[in-house]
């Protein structure tokens, strides 16, 4: 499925991308993932469905498969059936104005035949994590009461400034309910041996994307939004494991490589380079792409991808619960906006950005609400101008495909 | 009276000499609702400092207690103009409005400004764009007070001691004064009181004997006016009304669950045609009074955090939708109603979602009910009132009254709420 996706995508746009030859093991390694998590409820194995900033360490230091609706959102936005799953929940009932990943994974379970791959297969627990929305802890409630399994909910509240330490007590308590939790619902022993290599391995996997990730200052960057939109999967879906950790070694000697060709991510010569905020536009990350690559402009860095560079140390804490709860709850989504401001700042600062492109995602509020402040104040601070794109992140009937490209045009003339 | 020496529902008609509204405490109660968007600026012109809250799940004695005013914001019945500029038009339609006023100076005359934090992704952000774009309140009166999304647990109860003890040392800055814990009993006890007029009123409403549009006005006023009037005001309004003559059996009974409610209209309307609205579960009426606190001199802030874990679960919280669709069946067989009215507000996502279980549900038992989105001031007024019509006519598809000539009806006499557990 992925690779049919990267293949289409690339076919219409060859003349202007250059494919990361680690596509090839991203999708197998993809295609062997999703095929165990179809497999798992025959094969005997636990699977746990998680929000994307939930803690996979500790399910998978227990043997159990992580499966993420909002990565499954992604692929379904991206194979343009997000529309259709979107309709099947709202014949139910949920409001249009509820989050596409919602509605998408809601709608999966009313009408399979009309998902991929027939949906995720059914879970024996879930596991939420409040630190990228709130929207999470109603959407997963309605799973929990729909598929009639347990939930266990990571309550990491939003902080406008610095974390207090009681904050971190909180989350730490939680977290400490979560290993009895998953105990009690799947049978499965918790090991603190197996905790400790799972998140050496996730650490290090975190800290391989961000190398990778900050590989992109070069100029030419060789890497572009919609590569890593893509090679993100694995750091999402699977950090702990083995094969996460395989892939981002590949992918990082790849680029590493590009460097020393100088290879840029866009077969054009590279002479604008923006910041991206926000999700994906999942059903046209390639065309969106190509119209910027057009005019030679390139995302070196976005906020999207760069939400996974926590990474997540035990080794030196003497209570892994408090280690798991500060990474967990220091999230980018779950921060105030000054954070936020100093962060994209510090972005269009590290990377040599020449301006930004704010994606006001009407299915993610935490993202796009106070994007107008934002715009202004990160001009006010950088002198760098941004442009806001409305869309949907799954949802396209919330895309003006004749006003976007009309204003990708205007804002790359300013700034050629 | 009617003919059948039954009184007319709730407050019609206006003007009436005999009518429950002629009463001063009533028509007081009426006025100070209707003044609601506009009390803050009013006790703020009065001299009071006033403490802004945007919800009502925020402990209001301590505020009080400081010398401080608490009041609910509600918002004016106005188009919104200015939020646009800085907010998406996905944005719940609440918090667009509040901004709008924000931005406009209308709420310039807070002395603070107090959101509750952790709760849905619309008012979670907003004041972080208040501090950006909103002179006054500026972003030394603004507080942020973290709620739980889990009304349990041990660690529950340690996050909201930690969080109230916060407000009360932001409180105590913008007091200029330390709580005094003797303070603080007297303003719980003062809570308490109004919490079980507005309590004994709704029994009232449910007895038939006042309209429920008077439970809400009263709730209204209760949060947005100085309590210790209010509280001498409800409880002659418990007198009066505990004398009222009982009105006939209503063309309707229907409970209703949903968000802010915060105009009277929409009650009125229903009354005005005989529809009794008998019990609720919505932010703006039952669950801004339940349950009482019961303050331990020892630890008196400990209490307050209690009281909010034995609150009932507000949509934004986990387990809601079924905890909800419960109260809501509850409330409905308690009351011996035969359908609900749900009113999610538009762009609220918590209540979209609880929504659907609670339209379920109604749907499973064979409930006849409504789903109306509702804006500030209840917006398209014209659509609702057409569709609530409709929903009206399921009731009374035949009306007896023009067939049948046998002896009127006695009053309906459900069971209190206090009867039933």
């Amino acid at each position: 499925m992925l690779a049919r996706l990267l293949r289409r995508g690339r076919a219409k746009d060859n003349a202007l991308y250059r494919p990361l030859k680690s596509s090839a093991p991203l999708k197998t390694l993809m295609q062997r993932y999703y095929l165990v998590c179809k497999a798992a409820p025959r094969l005997g194995l636990k699977t746990a469905w998680l929000t994307s900033g939930a803690p996979v360490e500790l399910p998978l230091s227990m043997g159990i498969i992580p499966q993420y609706p909002e990565n499954y959102g992604a692929l379904c936005g991206a194979r343009r059936v997000g529309v259709e799953l979107c309709q099947a929940a709202e014949a139910r009932g949920y409001s249009p104005d509820l989050c596409s990943y919602a509605r998408n994974d809601i709608g999966s379970l009313l009408a399979p035949d009309r998902a991929p791959l027939k949906g995720l297969s059914k879970p024996d627990v879930l596991i939420a994590c409040n630190n990228i929305c709130g929207t999470v802890t109603k959407w997963w409630e309605h799973l929990a009461h729909q598929l009639k399994v347990p939930l266990f909910m990571l309550d990491t509240p939003f902080t406008e400034s610095e974390r207090p330490p009681h904050l971190i007590d909180y989350a730490a308590r939680q977290v400490e309910q979560l290993i009895p939790f998953l105990e009690r619902s799947t049978g499965r022993r918790f090991d603190p041996q197996n905790l400790r290599r799972v998140a050496r391995r996730s650490g290090e996997t975190v800290k391989l994307w961000n190398e990778c990730l900050d590989l992109c200052t070069a100029r030419p960057s060789p890497m572009n939004s919609a590569d890593r939109f893509l090679v993100m999967a694995p750091v999402v879906t699977l950090r702990g494991s083995r094969m996460a950790l395989g892939f981002y070694r590949t992918l990082k000697r790849e680029v590493i490589e590009r460097l020393e060709r100088g290879e840029g991510a866009i077969v054009a010569s590279e002479r604008i380079r923006l910041l991206w905020d926000n999700i994906a536009i999942w059903y046209d990350i390639f065309k969106l792409s190509g119209r910027f690559a057009r005019g030679g402009a390139v995302f070196p860095v976005d906020t999207y991808t760069s939400a996974w560079t926590g990474a997540l140390d035990i080794s030196s804490e003497p209570d892994p619960a408090r280690a798991v709860a500060r990474v967990y709850s220091d999230i980018y989504l779950n921060r105030g906006m000054e954070t936020k401001l100093a962060i994209m700042e510090r972005m269009i600062r590290h990377y040599e950005l020449d301006g930004f492109v704010l994606h006001s995602n009407r299915s993610c509020k935490p993202y796009s609400l106070g994007q107008q402040v934002i715009r202004r104040e990160l001009t006010r601070r950088t002198g760098k101008p941004g442009l806001v794109i409305e869309a949907d992140m799954v949802d396209s009937r919330h895309y003006d495909t004749r006003r976007v490209p009309d204003q990708i045009a205007a804002f790359l003339e300013v700034l050629a | 009276m009617r003919p059948d020496g039954s009184a007319p529902r709730g407050l019609s008609p206006r003007g009436d000499p005999n009518s429950l509204a002629s009463h001063p405490p009533v028509r007081r109660v009426l006025e100070l609702a209707a003044d609601a968007p506009g009390a803050a600026a009013r006790l703020a012109a009065q001299g009071k400092r006033v403490i802004g809250l945007v919800c009502p799940n925020l402990p209001e004695e301590l505020p009080h207690a400081l010398g401080l005013t608490p009041v609910r914001i509600v918002v004016r019945p106005e188009p919104v103009v200015r939020s646009p500029e800085v907010l998406q038009t996905f944005c719940c339609t609440w918090v667009q409005a509040l901004l709008d006023q924000a931005l406009r100076g209308q709420l310039a005359p807070l002395h603070g400004l107090t959101f509750p934090c952790n709760t849905c992704d619309s008012l979670q952000n907003l004041p972080d764009i208040w501090r950006h774009t909103v002179e006054r309140p500026g972003p030394e009166a603004l507080f942020s007070l973290r709620l739980p999304v889990v009304n349990e647990g041990e660690a529950a109860l340690g996050l909201l001691r930690a969080e109230i003890d916060g407000w009360t040392s932001w409180l105590e800055a913008r007091a200029g004064a330390p709580l005094e814990p003797a303070r603080l009993a007297a303003s719980a006890r003062l809570f308490n009181r109004v919490r079980a007029a507005l309590r004994r009123l709704q029994q009232l409403a449910a007895q038939g004997q006042i309209g429920y549009s008077l439970v809400q006005a009263a709730a209204l006023a209760s949060q947005t006016h100085d309590r210790a009037e209010i509280a001498d005001l409800l409880d002659q309004i418990t007198e009066i009304a505990a004398v009222a003559p009982r009105a006939g059996e209503a063309r309707a009974r229907v409970v209703l669950a949903g968000g802010y409610l915060d105009d009277t209209r929409l009650l009125e309307w229903l009354e005005e045609r005989d529809a009794a609205v008998v019990d609720d579960d919505s932010c703006a009426i039952s669950r801004t009074f339940e349950p009482a606190v019961d303050l331990d001199p020892q630890e008196p802030l400990a209490d307050l955090a209690r009281r909010h874990l034995r609150r009932s679960r507000c949509p934004v919280q986990l387990g809601s939708g079924t905890a909800r669709r419960d109260t809501l069946v509850q409330k409905i067989r308690r009351a011996e109603a035969q359908g609900a009215i749900l009113l999610p507000y538009k762009g609220c996502e918590p209540h979209a979602f609880d929504n659907v279980i609670l339209a379920e549900e109604l749907s499973r038992l064979g409930l006849p009910h409504i789903t109306l989105e509702i804006e500030p001031h209840l917006g398209s007024w014209g659509q609702l009132t057409t569709r609530l019509e409709a929903f009206l006519e399921m009731f009374s598809v035949v009306d007896d009254d023009l067939f049948d000539d046998s002896p009127p009806r006695p009053p309906h006499r459900p069971h209190s709420p206090s009867e039933v557990s």
